[in-house]
């Protein structure tokens, strides 16, 4: 009996400690066995590439307990599977990640526990580690490829890798037309002379196309070998009758289709007799700005955030509108660093590329933006805080630390609040040109006072007709590091806005 | 010849009277008939040595016998060689032969179970084994033993078909019990409890002691429980108090027992390192994985994770948690004769909850009297007063505020470098995180008292005018008074960073009934059958006071709640009344032929107040009949079973729990009402209608069809109950959707059906009974199956959203027609996107979604995103693509208990599970998503997805300038929905009971010490504190769901029970 009853309290206690146990609250920490080789490495596949241009991949996704993964292409193959050499691979490249060391903001330093001032730190930058890249006037025509791509991790002495075959699929079509050209833009079709257009310029892309027309076939008709265009026969007309006729590009080896229209494109005037017609002007780039995103012409890369709103949406230039063509929208975007704790600031706004070979032959070729400063007060020296630079590069394929940039500000010709009074070099000094505490940089001209007022301001690009790859970059950034309050409460490092920023094409 | 009456149907006092008699006769019997016999006599006592009164000696074979006296002494004359069989109701039958002793002094076990244990049913009382209907009896021993505070918290697993579970752990909140499946949608689906003979409705458990407690009885089908008509659809628990002694002896009991409870689980929370490395992570995707202002805020303030690896850090948590203790005292004084009865109790429980500043107490005062006017006429009255308090704020249900959210969120360490963050990670400037604050100065400064005051009491009048023919009077009186006040101090969420400031507010309600019970009963015995007949009429007046006042902008939280004048910002007062009526008519007819067919018969007729005249009365049949198997030859024949009965019943119930009036078109004014009017545009209430009346709204209707087995085996050694039940709820009071034309959303009506049906089986074996070492072993088991079979006209589904934050409003739960009440609703989990899913489009250096894959509804979708099913296939997800995703109705649950008693020790162990159910975790689904802010969360965090760390179900916190976050209205989907099925070791209670000649050197009757443990440990996979948990906004619309609960806790309790 004895023994049962200290089974009992036996059971009773044991039950009764299981009911005491308190699961602890924290996660266990993740420790060593956690890391593996590098699994599951994913491209999104490209399938609109073309024929031996410029391409550049997304950033991969990869599996590797979030250790910083470094690439290398190891190999590639075609589309039948016979392996591609080193003159296809040698236009190849791979991007990895850097490692960066940067300043802490002065207020920031900190000493550490073995007792030493702290100032720095460094960090990685993997934003596009794995990006492949494949030059511009490679060797990589119609058809598609896949690449085989090596991931190695390091954790402390350990390395992990694994190779990834057949990893990255890329299919290269055919190029396609991107600017279809007539010249002149306005044309005289006579009604019964049978006179047609002019043979368009296939100034870029595959020539293994067809064309058709989308609007006025009740008008016209299109040779779908040549893209002439001309009359309908039993076409007849009281007046003269203007015609922007709409036209389909196709290409043959992909059926891929590209559209033309608009009065920059082609304006036919159909007449009873002949008729002299001005020269147009063909604005290739007008981007509406209304979003950070290729699709809307702009990129923003945040170097150094501050405390600003940076870059949101508002009206347009209404200077500008004086000579928008009709039937475009646009905004401007604008940043202000006058928030907050007016923390230096530096940004970039990156302006779609352009291939200005097109227009190289018969046109004048220039980039029009307007921009304004508002609420920029000086710092006690004198200086403006903050100012806006404009900048051009030849290379820049994404990567705004690796291309190599070029300030023009003194190439920018401007125009304050106008469109009549005569362009000055140059732009203006941001704030109110008043002296003041001093001139230390030597810009400010009263007669140049841009303060809350739009700029309209023009690059003449003619010099610049032999890039195919022409990259326009305007930089706001501060003249001081840190806070501004820490200088002046009475500067303010002000607002920025930009405007109308598009690439016009002149006939000659 | 003398006949022994069948005395174990009698009444002890009918034996008292008889018993000079029938010792005189059966003493000249015997000395006539047996001269050569010799005298023997004794005690029989109980094994507590507690005489027992009137307990039968006969001798075995012979129709001679007596009965014991007050002392429990007998004396009869037997000769050597017969056996005597000594017989009490309710215990063991023992059987002894004579040898050479004249003294015999016996001790009568207790029956563990037996047919003939009384069972109380609707106005009067029957033996089990005459039982027509469903019923089932808990023992008040039993749940007297276990460490709680309120009677219905030891329920759990005691009772097949009856599915008790939490709303959470808050001390004292009652907890939810629904019999055989709920009946109602919107309505409630408690039972009513009827309490010494009065149906109580809004009953609060906590208000009468469980030491007080002699019979607790549930009826569960509806031939049981039709007796009480339009209240009983959700069935009835009868429990009688005890009263006062009869044998001219007082006892006075005293129970004393401290305990100690505690949260025993954690929600599992990301550690200092993980947590830092987690913000590293965060500041990377912010940043786009290219170092910019986040990478260098993260640099400078927490410099590296690695410096925070062995960090103890702070569990908010347990900080906010506490070891809780309870005391607890009841005394009580038993006392009386044959002609008069007292029994007084007091009891005062002092229960800290396990969550700072929250707590229970409890101070419950009973009175029990009773006086025999004459021999045919006894009083009895009683007066009973409970005086409950619930302090502490709220924990669960609140939208906005959340300690537990607090605790979980607020991060786990401060970094080497301040960030200039509040102590936890808030920015107290950044008006999103307004909802944020320190949760321990939260609890402590919200003082919130929920006071309970409740008077009770009633007197009755039974008056025989025959043996067989007796009437039984009763009125009742019972008013509580429900105050709750709730003060937010200066240091609380509401009073730094909400828009009342300092605020209070007090809500007083207040509930009166006065009822009154009358019966008439008459037996008859005619040749071999038997009839029993009950009339009554019963009426009852209930009349609801409301008052809420609240003032706002204290200028000092000096005073708390007590000067709520100081404010500066008062809301308008309100007050309200309502009252409602109800008069019945009942009547039941027992028949019974040749004690082996059964017949009951009952009928109610209710009229209530809350409907219109000409839908105002009810009426509610209910038939059963029962045919005793084992009094067949042809089962007596088979020795192995010892009883066994067949039922079957059927019965209409009904339930009119509507508010008042709501049959009757109302009108209205409020602050919103008003006109500016007039000169000077003054402002002018003005009335507006406020609900619409359906005229022909009566009560909600509940047909059940029950059949039943009852069986004994080996001598009864193993008794079983098996039953098979439907119920159809038809004409529920729902409050249904209306047309946008009439101006009202919704309007109560009779709409809609229910089904619940399932199968219940209990089964009691006694599986060692030796003197020293006794083990008995109960088990149940319940299968309920409920489905909506109708709903308003037209109406295919409810859509419901819980409310339990504003940021996630969205429909969660559906109740829709042919599946249960209350599913869970929301989306399916797909996977993360992966590049897979897009293709890179080189021209403009972006990415689309192939053709096929959908997008995540209103905001774009990058890798890492969240991707769901997209059901309807229309390339979008949205509400369209919702689904039932749980379902809360366990598959079945039960209970099994095994009860020791080795010497003087005494061990019950009770488990209790409930299998196959879910539980809307939507503590995952705020904790274990990812967010840009500093906030803390659970394990899934340390997996998020990142271009380096694919391969999880955890979204991103960002990428390429994405959200990984799925949008409002798509926050809910089955990930966030578990399996909360579990065994939990419901308690243990290991008592000892001190030996005779220890109490009696103390002038002791008996003591007994113990320990007992409730809730001790819980087998589940959920990964939430408990899976006896629902706090759902809208009852059986919203089952099963988890977000920001009170914890449950583990209680260890010490005591000491003596009787003077």
């Amino acid at each position: 009996m004895k023994n049962q009853v200290f089974t009992l309290f036996g059971i009773t206690t044991i039950l009764l400690f299981l009911g005491s146990c308190t699961k602890d609250t924290f996660t266990e920490n993740s420790n060593d066995s956690l890391y593996k080789a590098p699994s599951e490495l994913s491209y999104s596949e490209i399938l609109n590439a073309r024929e031996f241009s410029f391409i550049k991949s997304g950033t991969p996704i990869v599996n590797t307990n979030n250790l910083i993964p470094t690439y290398e292409i190891v190999g590639g193959r075609n589309g039948t599977g016979e392996v591609l050499d080193a003159s296809y691979l040698q236009d190849v490249s791979i991007e990895n990640p850097i490692e960066i060391t940067a300043n802490l903001d002065p207020e920031n330093y900190y000493v550490n526990a073995a007792g030493d001032s702290v100032k720095t730190y460094t960090a990685t930058n993997y934003q596009t580690a794995g990006v492949i890249t494949i030059a511009n006037e490679n060797k990589f025509g119609i058809g598609d490829y896949y690449f085989d791509v090596k991931v190695s991790t390091q954790h402390k002495e350990d390395t992990y890798s694994s190779t990834f075959n057949n990893v990255f699929h890329l299919n290269v079509g055919p190029q396609l037309v991107t600017n279809l050209l007539f010249s002149p833009i306005a044309q005289n079709l006579v009604v019964g002379t049978g006179n047609t257009s002019s043979t368009p310029y296939l100034i870029t892309g595959n020539t293994a196309v067809t064309f058709d027309l989308l609007s006025d076939t009740d008008k016209l008709s299109i040779d779908k070998q040549t893209g002439v265009i001309s009359l309908l026969d039993g076409y007849s007309t009281a007046e003269n009758d203007t015609l922007y006729p709409t036209v389909q590009v196709t290409s043959t080896i992909s059926q891929e289709t590209t559209t033309f229209q608009g009065d920059s494109f082609l304006m036919l005037v159909a007449s009873n007799s002949p008729i002299d017609l001005p020269k147009k002007t063909n604005y290739f780039f007008y981007p509406t700005l209304e979003a950070e995103n290729k699709t809307f012409g702009y990129a923003i890369d945040m170097v150094e955030q501050g405390s600003t709103t940076a870059w949101v949406q508002a009206n347009p230039s209404p200077l500008a509108a004086q000579e928008r063509p009709e039937g475009i929208e646009s905004k401007s975007i604008w940043i202000n660093v006058t928030v907050g704790d007016r923390l230096a600031h530096e940004s970039d706004v990156i302006i779609n590329t352009q291939d200005l070979t097109q227009f190289s032959l018969g046109f004048d070729l220039s980039a029009v933006f307007h921009i304004k400063n508002q609420y920029v007060e000086y710092m006690p020296d004198g200086r403006t805080p903050t100012e806006l630079e404009v900048y051009y590069s030849a290379d820049y394929t994404g990567n705004n630390t690796t291309a190599t940039w070029t300030k023009i500000n003194n190439q920018v010709t401007s125009q304050i609040n106008s469109l009549t009074t005569t362009p000055f070099v140059g732009l203006p000094y941001p704030g109110d040109q008043k002296i003041g505490g001093g001139d230390p940089d030597g810009q400010k001209d009263a007669t140049k006072n841009a303060d809350n007022k739009w700029t309209r301001c023009e690059l003449d690009l003619n010099p610049y007709k032999d890039i195919q790859n022409f990259t326009l970059k305007f930089k706001v950034k501060s003249n001081y590091t840190g806070s501004l309050n820490d200088i002046s409460t009475a500067a303010r490092p002000g607002r920025y806005y930009i405007s109308d920023v598009h690439f016009k094409a002149s006939e000659e | 010849m003398i006949v022994i009456p069948n005395l174990q149907k009698m009444n002890p006092l009918k034996f008292i009277q008889m018993k000079k008699t029938i010792g005189f006769l059966l003493f000249f019997l015997c000395v006539s008939v047996t001269s050569y016999a010799q005298v023997i006599s004794g005690k029989v006592t109980d094994t507590e040595g507690t005489p027992l009164v009137g307990a039968s000696v006969v001798i075995k074979g012979q129709n001679k016998g007596t009965i014991t006296d007050f002392d429990g002494l007998y004396k009869l004359k037997a000769k050597k060689g017969d056996k005597l069989i000594f017989s009490y109701l309710g215990y063991e039958t023992k059987e002894i032969k004579i040898f050479n002793k004249k003294t015999i002094q016996v001790t009568l076990e207790t029956k563990g179970m037996g047919l003939d244990e009384v069972v109380i049913v609707g106005y009067g009382s029957v033996k089990k084994r005459d039982l027509t209907g469903a019923v089932a009896k808990v023992s008040p021993e039993e749940i007297s033993k276990t460490a709680t505070t309120n009677f219905d918290q030891a329920l759990a697993g005691r009772i097949s078909g009856v599915n008790i579970t939490s709303l959470d752990g808050t001390p004292g909140e009652a907890v939810n019990i629904v019999i055989r499946g709920g009946n109602s949608i919107t309505g409630d689906n408690s039972p009513l409890y009827v309490i010494d003979g009065v149906p109580l409705e809004d009953f609060d458990p906590g208000s009468i002691s469980t030491n007080d407690i002699e019979t607790f009885d549930i009826l569960k089908d509806a031939s049981a429980t039709a007796i009480y008509g339009s209240r009983a659809a959700n069935g009835v628990i009868l429990i009688n108090t005890k009263s006062g002694r009869s044998d001219g002896k007082t006892d006075v009991r005293i129970n004393v027992s401290n305990s100690y409870q505690w949260i025993p689980n954690r929600l599992e929370v990301l550690s200092p390192y993980e947590y830092v490395k987690y913000q590293q992570q965060i500041a990377y995707a912010l940043d786009g994985y290219s170092p910019g202002d986040r990478t260098k805020f993260f640099a400078q303030d927490w410099v590296d994770p690695e410096l925070y690896r062995n960090v103890a850090g702070t569990s908010w948590q347990d900080e906010i948690f506490r070891l809780a203790k309870t005391n607890k005292y009841n005394a009580s004084i038993s006392g009386g004769d044959k002609t008069s009865s007292l029994y007084f109790s007091t009891e005062y429980i002092d229960q800290e909850g396990t969550l700072l500043n929250t707590g229970y107490k409890k101070f419950v005062n009973n009175l029990k009297f009773s006086r025999k006017i004459s021999s045919k006429t006894e009083f009895k009255g009683n007066l009973m007063y409970t005086h409950l308090n619930r302090s502490g704020m709220r924990v669960s249900g609140d939208k906005y505020t959340s300690v537990i959210r607090d605790a979980i969120q607020f991060r786990p360490v401060e970094p080497i470098n301040d960030d200039g963050l509040e102590l936890g990670g808030y920015d107290p400037a950044d008006i999103n995180q307004r909802f944020l604050f320190n949760p321990i100065k939260n609890l402590e400064n919200t003082d919130r008292q929920s006071k309970f005051d409740v008077v009770r009491g009633g007197v009755s009048l039974r008056h025989k005018f025959k043996p067989n023919f007796y009437i039984n009077l009763s009125g009742n009186y019972q008013i509580d008074t429900r105050k709750e006040s709730l003060f937010f101090g200066k240091d609380t969420q509401s009073g730094t960073r909400g828009t009342d400031h300092i605020n209070g507010s007090i809500t007083q309600r207040r509930n009166q009934t006065i009822s009154s019970s009358n019966t008439i009963t008459y037996k008859k015995h005619l040749g071999k059958s038997d009839l029993t007949f009950l009339g009554g009429m019963e009426m009852q007046a209930r009349s609801y006071e409301y008052t809420y006042l609240k003032n706002s902008e204290i200028p000092t939280d000096l005073f708390g709640i007590d000067n709520l004048g100081l404010g500066t910002s008062p809301s308008i007062p309100q007050t309200s009344i309502s009252k409602n009526t109800l008069l019945s008519y009942f009547t039941r007819l027992n028949y019974s032929l040749k004690d082996k067919y059964l017949v009951t018969f009952t009928y109610r007729a209710d009229g209530s107040s809350k409907f219109n005249e000409e839908n105002r009365w009810g009426y509610f049949p209910s038939f059963s009949t029962a045919w005793k198997l084992s009094e067949e030859k042809f089962i007596k024949n088979i020795t192995a079973i010892s009883f066994a009965k067949v039922r079957a019943g059927w019965g209409v119930t009904g339930n009119n729990r509507v508010r008042d009036y709501q049959a009757y078109n109302q009108l209205n004014i409020n602050t919103g009402s008003g006109y500016a009017w007039g000169t000077g545009q003054n402002y002018v209430p003005g009335a507006y209608q406020s609900n619409l009346g359906v005229p022909d709204l009566t009560w909600e209707s509940t047909a059940q069809t029950n059949v039943g087995l009852d069986f004994g085996l080996f001598h009864q050694k193993i008794e079983a109950t098996v039953d098979y039940y439907n119920k159809q709820t038809s004409d529920l009071l729902l409050n249904a959707e209306m047309a946008p034309h009439t101006g009202f959303d919704r309007v109560q009506q009779n709409v809609g059906k229910i089904e619940n049906k399932g199968f219940e089986f209990s089964v009691t074996s006694q599986n060692i009974n030796r003197k020293k070492f006794q083990w008995t072993t109960s088990f149940n088991i319940a299968f309920n199956r409920n489905k909506t079979l109708a709903l308003n006209r037209g109406q295919e589904a409810i859509y419901t959203d819980p409310e339990w934050s504003n940021g996630y409003a969205e429909n969660q739960y559906i109740t829709k027609i042919g599946e249960p009440v209350g599913m869970m609703y929301g989306l399916q989990y797909e996977r993360i996107y992966q590049w897979e899913d897009f293709n890179w489009d080189n021209n403009l250096q972006t990415y689309t979604l192939k053709e096929g894959i959908p997008d995540n509804g209103a905001l774009p979708v990058a890798p890492g995103s969240v991707m769901f099913k997209d059901i309807d296939g229309n390339g979008t997800i949205n509400n369209e693509d919702r689904v039932i995703i749980g379902n809360p109705h366990p598959k079945h649950f039960g209970g099994l208990s095994n009860n020791f008693k080795i010497g003087n020790f005494d061990l019950s162990i009770l488990f209790q599970w409930s299998y196959g159910f879910d539980i809307l975790n939507a503590n995952k689904a705020v904790f274990n998503v990812p967010g840009a802010g500093s906030q803390n969360g659970f394990k899934g965090l340390t997996n998020i997805w990142t271009p380096t760390n694919t391969n999880t179900d955890v979204n991103a916190v960002s990428y390429l300038s994405v959200f990984g976050t799925a949008p409002k209205g798509n926050l809910i989907d089955d990930r966030y929905v578990e399996d909360g099925s579990y065994l939990r070791l419901n308690s243990i209670s290991l008592g000892y009971k001190i030996p005779k000649k220890i109490t009696n050197a103390l002038h002791l009757k008996k003591a007994r010490v113990y320990v007992t443990g409730q809730n001790l440990y819980t087998w589940t996979g959920y990964s939430g504190y408990n899976p006896d948990v629902s706090v759902g906004r809208y009852g059986a619309l919203t089952p099963s769901l988890d977000y920001s609960a009170y914890p449950q806790s583990v209680t260890v309790m010490t005591g000491l029970d003596i009787t003077f």
